[in-house]
Formats: structure tokens, C-alpha cells, sequence
């Protein structure tokens, strides 16, 4: 399933940045951890994912993480807005993807780099 | 085909995560560097999109099967560390059920021992680095993942893993990570 509206909304798009809001009652959180909410790594690959789909306006397919690095914890209950800055360049085969999530105080949770190809 | 240590419900005594963000459901038996575990795609999965697992799901299966090794170890070096000596049952990895599980986990807490299966409390893991990941294609609901995890390094509660997940013969993704083991409190 998109995980747009059910883990993060869209506040706002300018250009490269987009300002989320990720919603506290995502039903992931009860299972991720019991009674110890904690964002999950991979829906945060899976949202930048999902941005890069809406900025090239089609499916893409993930099909190389060259590196991500999760820096900093994010706690659902003290953090919500986040800014991810996301770069795509259109290659021969494939989009190459750069992207640095950051929380409220400027403080950098992930850096993501990736090769992202159109779905057949 | 190697014997699966736990399965099911059992998979919770090695890993914090529940459903609806539980990703592996099988744990095979393992050596003190590597070990494979399964899952098979259930359409109630929060990560199938289409059918299809998607990679977040792909990841994050590679990620409990790491974390649910670092539980199995935390229940093996309990076990030895109780009285010295390292249980029979427990060295004998080939035993074909739960009991192994149970056992190493009634001698490390023998005032637990009647009180079920969920009485330990697992190492919590996070994903510190996912890197040279490739992922190949997209399982579908009802297919059969088998992982082989080897570790690399594990230094102060850092563990470098690399993973290969197949699907029959296939590779569907493989990839290095970086856990971040918290033991159990």
C-alpha cells in the first residue's frame, strides 16, 4: 500500500523540498514497537520513494539503495514535521535519487542515495 | 532444506516487532556467524502494494531477520552464562522443534520456567545503514522468502550484516546493513 496519508501528508512542495507531517496514529506504530512508537526506516525509503514518484509523475521501481543511513530516532510522539530535500536525475536507465530528511531543528535523521527505474 | 528453530508465534521470543509489521515468520538453525530465516508474502501485509511486496518490505525483512539473530544469540549466551556450561539441547542445533528455544530459555531463567513463552524480553533492533542494496524483483503474495545472513562484524551492539533473499532459485534482493542492537532490558 502508499504509504502517503496513512504515515505522512504532503504539507507543502517547493521545488526539491518538500515540508511532511507524519500522522501518529499510522498503524504500523502497533506493531513498530508495542507501546514504543518509532518511525520505521524502510517507510521512510518507501516515502522517499513515493516523492520521487510524484516529482517524475510516474510508478518507479527501487532497484538499487546505493547507501542510506539513519542518523537520528524519530519518535512519532515528539516528532511530526519533517523536510526532505530530494534530488532526481534522470539517467540513461534509471533515476538516480539523492535525499536528507530533517527534522523541526535542522537535524538530519537520513541520507538516502538510490537508483529508482521506470515500472515496465 | 535446514529445520526451522522457531516458527509462527515463536518468532516473537527473538524480535520486538508485531504485526502489522511483523516480517519474517520462520528461523532456522544457525552458527555463531550465520543464519537464514523465511517469510512468506501474506496479503495482510501493511508493505504488499498491487500483490507485490514492496521493497520497503524487502528491507525490512532482511532487517528483523538480522534482529531476530541477535535474539537467538542473546538466548544462547544466556544460557551458557547461568552456570558456565553450555546446555546440551542447546549445542544440539539439528533438534527439529521449539523445544531448543524453550529449553536454553528455562535454564537462563529457571524462575520463569512455567510461565509461557513470552516471558523474555527481546533485543530491540534498528536500522543504522542499508547499503549496496540490489534488489532484482518483487515478490507476490503467497511466495516462499528464504534469507541467509552472514555477519560481518558486531562491535559494542553495531552489527554488519550482508543478506541474500531468494525466492526458489532467484535472487530477489540482496544487501549489506548496519543493525543497531539494543539488548534486552
Amino acid at each position: 500500500m502508499k504509504l502517503i496519508d496513512r504515515y505522512y501528508k504532503i504539507k507543502s512542495r517547493n521545488g526539491e523540498v518538500f515540508s511532511v507531517s507524519l500522522l501518529p496514529d499510522f498503524v504500523g506504530y502497533k506493531g513498530h514497537f508495542p507501546n514504543n512508537p518509532v518511525a520505521p526506516g524502510i517507510c521512510n525509503i518507501q516515502m522517499i520513494k513515493e516523492l520521487a514518484e510524484n516529482i517524475v509523475g510516474k510508478r518507479l521501481f527501487l532497484s538499487n539503495i546505493a547507501k542510506c543511513r539513519f542518523l537520528n530516532i524519530i519518535n512519532p510522539l515528539y516528532i511530526s514535521d519533517l523536510q526532505i530535500n530530494i534530488s532526481v536525475v534522470q539517467g540513461e536507465n534509471s533515476y538516480t535519487v539523492e535525499a536528507t530528511v530533517k527534522d523541526a531543528e535542522n537535524k538530519t535523521c537520513i541520507e538516502f542515495k538510490g537508483n529508482l527505474t521506470p515500472m515496465p | 532444506m535446514k529445520q526451522a528453530i522457531a516458527t509462527g508465534e515463536e518468532i516473537k521470543r527473538l524480535i520486538p516487532q508485531r504485526e502489522p509489521m511483523l516480517m519474517i515468520d520462520a528461523f532456522y538453525e544457525a552458527t555463531d556467524t550465520e543464519a537464514d530465516t523465511g517469510v512468506t508474502v501474506s496479503e495482510d501485509s501493511l508493505l504488499v502494494d498491487e500483490g507485490m511486496l514492496s521493497e520497503a518490505g524487502l528491507v525490512e525483512h532482511i532487517a528483523q531477520s538480522a534482529s531476530a539473530f541477535a535474539g537467538y544469540k542473546a538466548l544462547m549466551q544466556d544460557s551458557t552464562a547461568s552456570d558456565g556450561t553450555k546446555s546440551r539441547h542447546c549445542e544440539e542445533r539439528s533438534n527439529p522443534d521449539f523445544q531448543v528455544l524453550r529449553h536454553c530459555e528455562e535454564r537462563s531463567n529457571p524462575e520463569k520456567r512455567h510461565k509461557g513463552i513470552n516471558t523474555a524480553t527481546p533485543p530491540l533492533g534498528l536500522i543504522g545503514e542499508v547499503r549496496k542494496c540490489r534488489i532484482s524483483f518483487l515478490p507476490r503474495i503467497g511466495d516462499a522468502l528464504l534469507t541467509h545472513i552472514r555477519i560481518i562484524s558486531e562491535v559494542l551492539g553495531v552489527t554488519l550484516i550482508e543478506a541474500v533473499t531468494k525466492v526458489g532459485d532467484n535472487i530477489s534482493a540482496e544487501c549489506q546493513m548496519k543493525i543497531y542492537i539494543k539488548p534486552a532490558s
